[in-house]
């Protein structure tokens, strides 16, 4: 068994009265990929948002390769090698896709420090060409963000992601808005990914996706992982019942 | 130094003469300056077509038209002293203007610039005829009062999460309350020379015009931050910010930090528009410009800039400006009632507003 990447022990949070993660507990392998499942409002946003620092957790605690750390904003995150796909992407709609991709950590040109050095735009269009290819897509990277698809966004939130060089990627619907043609290169490259040694959190609504690519899937109820199972050796089908049984279950008591 | 050459390497040689079949040094040194020179000024032209099409031609329309309509409004339009005086009237609301812009396009706004004008030019002013700081010392006053005021801006609309419409009504109050407060409201004529001379402009004999120093303080400022915005993190986290401001925290983007710097570069501005203002005037009170802050922003929008942040380009500002100073300019010389001239600044503000919301609505039909 390869080593455990990222670990969550008992993690809680609530917003004022309302517990939305009541005590999550998992565990990442290096290189694996965990999908995490729930209904609308489950808190698995909030979940990944808590691991990418934009929320404080209330108790619990987050380790990586063994080490609990502590994460106060979206870069301490970043220094610790996580990266994340919002699910509403978090792109810039005025500036253009190379912009984007590399908002946060431009290169420059000229001297090594700020008056004489500036924006490097022929480097940063050259790479975010390059890296929105291995994502499978040749758009423009002068194309404003606020005028491309539902799809092309995504792609652009994607290859944001992958230029930052994450070990640990955690990705809020990705596919939402993706044909198949797109999905099944998204998928791809979740698979490149984990040869390269990523580690992955995946949240999806689109459960015949998460299952290509997932090890482990995980399912999300009431602020609790409920269920959790091995996708290797098991069909679609019986993952589905499984499923949809314990998130109808978790519908009955709720109305009790 | 080796990246500087290395994109033009494919560029044909301008000028190959004899610059290069010498191995002397001089002549490389040379060759090399050329090739860089026409390569900044190539790539310089490539964003200048790209900017100009971003402003889109409207606006150009439009101030053609206005030109044509006032030459036969009045036959003392086309002349090079009515068009230097149009230059001149640009002066001090085009250096807040400019300012301006690089916060709206941050997605914030500033009321507090006619009052941190008057502020400063009243301070510096003050310091030049009540020290012996001299002029180093006035300029360094009205910079301070600006940046100090642009700062305040900054805080409370970034850390404090103030609305930027409040925050700067409330400055805007307050400077100018401060100002009155420290000056007992009174004028204060400037004797230093050099302070007399920046205010007058210097032409030779054989010209029939005039170069003003207070126009080229304006054009110097829109140089150098249409410089500094494509070449800089400024520019490039101004437009992030304005456009979707999580984005750019989560980005890593010290959103707060920023809103410093945007709001303190404005502040500092409208301060340096103060000084100028009093050059030109060779006095200042805590009374003047008032209402500027109207004429600032009308530029601003009518220039292009979105109030919603994100969208918005120096180029377009200075058009608006030449647009609101041939509007109000051309008003008095044909004999317009001089009361007009808010209403009509007033009317130019509505209506480029409707017009952006025009344009905004007919794209995102499509
Ligand atoms: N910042 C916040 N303040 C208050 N409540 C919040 C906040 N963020 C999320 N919530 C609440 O927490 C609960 C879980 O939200 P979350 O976004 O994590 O759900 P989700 O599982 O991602 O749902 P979906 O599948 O619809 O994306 C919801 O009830 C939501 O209203
Ligand atoms: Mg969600």
């Amino acid at each position: 068994m390869a080593e455990i990447a990222l670990e969550l022990v008992d993690i809680e949070k609530s917003f004022g009265p309302l517990e939305v993660l009541t005590g999550v507990s998992l565990s990442v392998p290096e290189a694996g990929c965990y999908g995490l499942v729930g209904d609308n409002g489950a808190g698995k946003s909030t979940l990944l948002k808590i691991l990418s620092g934009v929320y404080p957790r209330d108790a619990g605690e987050i380790r990586i390769m063994g080490k609990p750390v502590d994460f106060h904003s979206a870069i301490d995150a970043r220094f610790s090698g996580i990266e994340m796909i919002y699910q509403d992407l978090a792109l810039a709609g005025e500036l253009d896709a190379a912009s984007n991709i590399f908002l946060g950590r431009e290169h420059y040109r000229g001297s090594k420090y700020p008056p004489f050095r500036w924006l490097d735009h022929k480097r940063m269009h050259a790479e975010a060409a390059k890296v929105l290819e291995s994502v499978g897509s040749r758009l423009s990277t002068d194309r404003q963000v606020k005028w491309l698809s539902g799809g092309e966004r995504q792609l652009v939130a994607v290859a944001r992601a992958l230029e930052f060089d994450p070990r640990i990627l955690l990705m809020d619907e990705p596919t939402a808005a993706l044909s198949i043609e797109k999905v099944n290169e998204v998928t791809r490259l979740i698979s490149r990914l984990k040869d390269r040694g990523v580690s992955m959190i995946l949240v999806s609504h689109r459960f015949t996706d998460l299952i290509q690519v997932a090890d482990t899937i995980g399912v999300l109820v009431h602020g609790r992982i409920v269920d959790e199972f091995e996708v290797v050796g098991q069909s679609t089908d019986e993952m589905t019942t499984r499923i949809v049984r314990l998130m109808g279950e978790a519908d009955a008591g709720a109305l009790k | 130094m080796s990246d500087l050459d290395e994109p033009s390497a494919s560029e044909p040689e301008p000028g190959k003469e004899h610059s290069t079949n010498a191995s002397s040094w001089q002549g490389e040194c040379l060759a090399w300056l050329r090739k860089t020179i026409s390569d900044i000024g190539q790539r310089s032209f490539a964003r200048l077509r790209k900017t100009i099409s971003d402003v889109g031609p409207g606006l150009f329309i439009i101030l053609a038209v206005e030109i044509v309509v006032f030459r036969f409004l009045s036959p003392y339009f086309f002349t090079v002293s009515n068009f230097l005086s149009i230059g001149r009237r640009m002066v001090t609301t085009g250096i807040m203007a400019a300012g301006e812009t690089i916060v709206i396009i941050a997605g914030g706004f500033d009321l507090s610039v006619g009052s941190v004008a008057a502020a400063a030019g009243t301070g510096a002013a003050y310091v030049l005829e009540n020290t012996g700081a001299g002029m180093p010392g006035g300029v360094a006053t009205a910079l301070a009062i600006g940046l100090l005021v642009g700062l305040v801006n900054g805080a409370v609309t970034g850390y404090g999460r103030i609305n930027p419409l409040i925050t700067t009504l409330g400055t805007l109050a307050i400077v100018r309350g401060i100002a009155f407060l420290m000056t007992n409201n009174r004028q204060i004529d400037v004797k230093n020379p050099i302070f007399k001379q920046l205010g007058r402009g210097f032409t030779r004999e054989n010209w029939d015009f005039v170069i003003y120093y207070d126009v080229l303080f304006l054009i110097g400022v829109f140089l150098v931050f249409g410089f500094i915005i494509p070449r800089y993190r400024f520019g490039r986290y101004m437009y992030a910010i304005g456009s979707n401001e999580r984005a750019a925290s989560l980005a890593g983007v010290q959103v707060n930090r920023w809103k410093l710097v945007f709001f303190g570069v404005c502040g500092m501005l409208a301060g340096f528009a103060g000084l100028v203002n009093s050059f030109k005037l060779v006095t200042a009170a805590p009374s003047y410009n008032q209402g500027d802050e109207l004429e600032v922003i009308t530029a601003v929008i009518l220039g292009g800039a979105s109030l919603l942040g994100g969208r918005g380009r120096l180029l377009g500002t200075f058009l608006g400006l030449l647009f609101l100073a041939i509007l109000l300019n051309g008003l008095v010389i044909s004999g317009v009632d001089s009361f007009y001239q808010r209403i009509a600044t007033g009317s130019a503000l509505i209506l480029a507003v409707l017009f952006d919301e025009w344009r905004r609505s007919r794209i995102s039909r499509h």
